[in-house]
């Protein structure tokens, strides 16, 4: 028996599990990260850094833990996932490394100076504790969910909950779930958890279970409109008003990166559920009429300003009566200004992408402190700076890479609700990256969102391990070859629903 | 659901494939944008890093750089005050002269360097910069700063500008009151702000690059344009006879003064050289208005007047003004005499004299001779440029001969008059308490080598031949 063959869909799959490979390219993962490790140290020090080996010691016995787990519990999965999700974790580890050297020599020095210094910053420690926290998540989503189809036995439930999570935040005050003018996360102690990462994962599990039980009913019976058919009010009800739901709460919260990336989950997710296109078509119109009406809101008018011309908002910039005065933040609303705004920060970003170049300063050797948020928000034009274009392009062929992984396994697995459930994780998961990424290069206006795996940042860690979890375990059972019947009853017993 | 799963997947990829197009486009060619955008405040911490190159000027080290720490370098300046107006700055927030102007090819980042050391560039290692050979003559700008120094009235302002006929190579330029440039290439950000605010509050604006980026009324220096003028358009020689009796103003009636011990000279029709070498104020009074302002403005800006000159990459002149707007019947016979609108950098006077001095032929004015890579290899050379022939060579012979007979028998006689030097002397008043003394010219008298133009603020007793015209005679002995 060939090793390689094509299922019904006409896609290639492995019919035999691919261990050597997935741990090849583990250990590639590995050795770019401990090498991330150091050349921060030889540029810093001209030594390897002791960091180095904690560290690296660390991540590699958690990638080995998720190897052995994959290995034993989902043999079959797609061999790049994982190596792609370590490598990206641990170039963003590398990363916050580096960030957290230079503030710790800042923070160093303040304190010799005898001045006290309160820090928030890049913390190394911190995210490798979330790093083998997301890995353990992934270890126990695997073992839990040995069948995708124990989710869908709870799509109500997990849906309200998403719902739930989503909507918290919003409703606590300020001071336990705000900061920089969205309010997203919930703060206890010192811990702090952005419930949106979670309860996209939830919405998306509702609705593919939602739209698997309803998809025929929704195709096909309804009112015609001219050429479009709607499906009927009861089917598409519940719908619309999680919809609505989430929007309304994003609104409340300020966090308009997340309305983008759940109305293109809605949009996406009934487009493969009903296969009308009608769907897409309407999203956009709906879009477009967002755009025309956002700019209303003062918040995303200032976004879209900042993002159209952001030089005369380099450090505060502010409006009054359509003419934008620099240094004048203090003042603004004492001179009549709509707004302040400041461009600062991604002006910065691109200064730090400007100064990387093609081939970047190298690991240790740029100045990506320079932007705010550069191990979080903005740590993508950090790994612009010191690994360059060439750096930009393997981070982004890697987030491609996953996206791809995921679609195909949603193509090859012959389960609707998995099919559902990976097209929508996955196209969520390369919207997300478009967004935050897109924002912090100037190609779109900029929306906080995480950037998965490389941000510093709990929440986000944890859900993307648990969205990868999800892709092994259905790219696992996709690739699997079918039980051997006992009685060879031909094609007869393979239904081909899709 | 194959199908949409498909489409939505070719979408999804198509997003990063926009980021991928996006990001390429910011790194890949809009880089070198993005590092010198003047709000980009890393390209003026990270200058310190790099090992530049040096300014030379025959030989001497105007600019170097020494290590102080694992990262730092410093910039050291020789004679800060007397290379200002060429090397400039580099400072916590800014680069001026040709720090400014060569930044790239000095620091190292500059592609020509760059691409020669790939190899280090991949390993991160900076490039060594390249050495800018200035066409400086040190004993010459020893000369002029020295010269304007000594001449200048206490608190005001003086400049030479030497260039080289053939060439236009700028041979010095020197400005006064100057600077110590030592003083704002300070690491320390408050120290190098106090020292620019120190000095931006000083008398006669030391930074000010006198030579090139100010202007003064040009007095009867301009008489060269207005005689340039005649013989070029007005159907002159300089042997034709020009009236140079007693001139009223047209509309006000007031008389245009000659200078004192000067009636003698300027009466009757004398040749245009006589009243020339005798700067007679009533005689080009006169020629402007018959020769009228579309003329002049024609002839001046030929000359350069009205725009600036680039002699550098971010090193451009001021704009010398012959007025554009229509202007009464007094105020053109003002203009005549270098008065009223109009004015001049020393840096456009001297390239007035450049032209007579090279035939007609007007050089593009520059201060970089030669780029050489740390490995010696030549990495830019400067190109003689014409900038245009704004008078013809027989035109250009004639003034030649007229700018002689001002050492000869006329206004500088008593100064300079055995030297071999020409020139026309220009002093204009201000009404301020000082005057403008000029000296603009060329040397030798007979196939000249150097063109210059001085000028120095000086009492209400000085003259531009007593004041400026041993400065430009120290030039171009220090040159010849």
């Amino acid at each position: 028996m060939s090793a390689i063959s094509t299922n019904e869909a006409g896609i290639p799959v492995a019919t035999r599990p691919r261990r050597s490979a997935q741990l090849g390219m583990l250990i590639f993962a590995m050795i770019i990260t401990v090498a991330g490790f150091a050349q921060v140290g030889l540029a810093r020090d001209g030594s390897l850094p002791a960091g180095m080996y904690g560290y690296g010691i660390g991540l590699g016995i958690l990638a080995a833990g998720a190897y052995i787990v994959v290995a034993r519990f989902a043999p079959y999965a797609d061999p790049l996932l994982l190596p792609l999700a370590v490598f990206l974790n641990g170039i963003g580890l590398a990363m916050i490394y580096r960030l957290d050297l230079n503030t710790s020599a800042d923070a160093k020095a303040t304190i010799a100076a005898g001045k006290s210094y309160s820090y928030i910053g890049p913390s190394t420690t911190n995210q490798l504790e979330w790093t083998a926290l997301g890995i353990i998540f992934f270890a126990v989503t695997l073992l839990v969910l040995r069948d995708i189809k124990i989710v869908q036995r709870y799509i109500y439930t997990i849906g309200a909950l998403g719902l739930f999570f989503l909507a918290l935040p919003g409703f606590l005050p300020s001071s336990i779930s705000g900061a920089m003018g969205a309010k997203i996360w919930i703060r206890i102690g010192s811990m702090s958890i952005q419930p949106g990462e979670f309860s996209k994962l939830a919405l998306v599990a509702f609705f593919a279970g939602y739209l698997v039980n309803k998809r025929q009913a929704m195709s096909t019976v309804g009112k015609e409109f001219g050429p479009i058919k709607l499906p009927r009010a009861r089917d598409l009800g519940p719908i619309l008003v999680i919809w609505a739901i989430c929007l309304g709460v994003l609104a409340l919260e300020n966090d308009f990166g997340s309305a983008i990336l759940f109305f293109g989950l809605f949009v996406s997710m009934l487009y493969i559920a009903t296969e009308r296109f009608e769907w897409v078509a309407i999203g956009l119109l709906l879009l477009a009429g967002a755009c025309l009406v956002a700019p209303m809101i003062p918040h995303v008018a200032q976004r879209i300003d900042t993002w159209l011309d952001p030089k005369p908002y380099f450090d505060g910039g502010c409006k009054i009566n359509g003419v934008i005065h620099n240094q004048m933040a203090q003042t603004c609303s004492a001179h009549g200004g709509q707004y302040i705004a400041d461009s600062g920060q991604l002006m910065r970003g691109l200064f730090s992408m400007g100064q990387g170049g093609v081939l970047g300063t190298g690991m240790g050797q740029g100045e990506p402190w320079r932007t705010p948020l550069s191990y979080s928000d903005f740590i993508f034009t950090s790994f612009g700076e010191e690994l360059g274009l060439t750096g930009l392009m393997v981070i982004l062929l890697a987030y491609a890479l996953i996206v791809q992984r995921g679609m195909k396994a949603a193509i090859a697995t012959k389960d609707n609700f998995s099919k559902l459930f990976a097209g929508g994780v996955s196209f969520v998961f390369a919207l997300q990256v478009f967004v935050i990424v897109g924002g912090v290069t100037r190609l779109i206006p900029l929306t906080g969102l995480t950037t998965p795996f490389l941000a510093q940042g709990g929440s986000s860690l944890l859900a993307n391990w648990i969205l990868i979890a999800i892709l092994i375990r259905i790219s696992d059972a996709a690739r699997r070859p079918a039980p051997q019947p006992i009685q060879d009853e031909g094609m007869t017993q393979v239904v081909n629903t899709a | 659901m194959n199908k949409p799963l498909r489409r939505v997947a070719i979408a999804a990829l198509t997003l990063l494939v926009i980021l991928m197009i996006n990001v390429n486009y910011i790194q890949g060619s809009q880089a070198d944008k993005l590092k010198t955008d003047p709000l980009n405040a890393r390209q003026f911490t990270a200058q310190w890093q790099h090992n530049r190159g040096p300014i030379t000027a025959g030989g001497v080290t105007l600019a170097s750089s020494k290590k102080i720490n694992k990262k730092e370098y410093q910039r050291l300046y020789k004679q800060g005050e007397l290379y200002s107006p060429i090397t400039g700055f580099l400072s916590p927030f800014n680069r001026t002269g040709l720090e400014g102007g060569y930044n790239g090819l000095l620091d190292g980042t500059d592609k020509r360097l760059t691409v020669r050391n790939w190899f280090d560039m991949l390993v991160g290692k900076k490039a060594a910069g390249a050495t800018v050979q200035t066409s400086i003559n040190p004993k010459a700008q020893q000369a002029a700063y020295d010269g304007i120094r000594q001449a200048t009235l206490s608190g005001r302002r003086g400049a030479a500008v030497a260039v080289d006929v053939k060439t236009g190579a700028i041979l010095a330029m020197a400005s006064f009151p100057s600077y110590d440039t030592n003083d704002l290439a300070t690491h320390d950000s408050a120290k190098a702000a106090k020292a620019s605010t120190r000095l931006q509050g000083q008398k006669g604006n030391p930074m000010l690059n006198k030579a090139m980026n100010e202007v003064f009324p040009p007095g009867s220096s301009f008489k060269i344009i207005d005689s340039a003028t005649a013989l070029e358009s007005g159907g002159m020689t300089k042997d034709s006879p020009f009236d140079a009796s007693e001139l009223r103003l047209p509309e006000s009636g007031t008389t245009l003064h000659n200078s004192d011990g000067d009636e003698a000279k300027c009466n009757g029709s004398p040749p245009l050289i006589q009243s020339f070498a005798a700067s007679c104020n009533s005689t080009f009074g006169r020629l402007a208005g018959t020769l009228g302002q579309s003329k002049l403005l024609e002839q001046a800006q030929k000359f350069g007047f009205n725009k600036p000159f680039q002699v550098e990459p971010d090193m451009s002149s001021a704009s010398a003004n012959y007025p554009a707007k229509k202007i009464g019947g007094d105020d053109l016979a003002r203009s005549g005499i270098g008065q009223g609108d109009v004015t001049a950098t020393p840096l456009q006077m001297a390239m007035v004299a450049q032209a007579i001095a090279n035939n007609g032929k007007e050089m593009k004015p520059y201060l970089v001779k030669r780029v050489t890579a740390p490995d010696q290899s030549e990495l830019a050379t400067a190109q003689e440029q014409v900038l245009g022939q704004p008078i013809s060579a027989n035109t250009a012979s004639q003034l030649q001969e007229m700018m002689r007979q001002v050492v000869l028998t006329g206004t500088a006689s008593s100064v300079v008059g055995g030297q071999d030097i020409a020139g026309k002397t220009g002093t204009a008043e201000t009404g301020n308490g000082y005057y403008d003394d000029w000296f603009v010219g060329f040397a030798p008298q007979h196939n000249p080598k150097v063109a210059f133009a001085v000028v120095t603020e000086g009492s209400e007793q000085s003259s531009g031949a007593q004041n400026s015209a041993p400065t430009a005679l120290r030039i171009v002995q220090a040159v010849l």
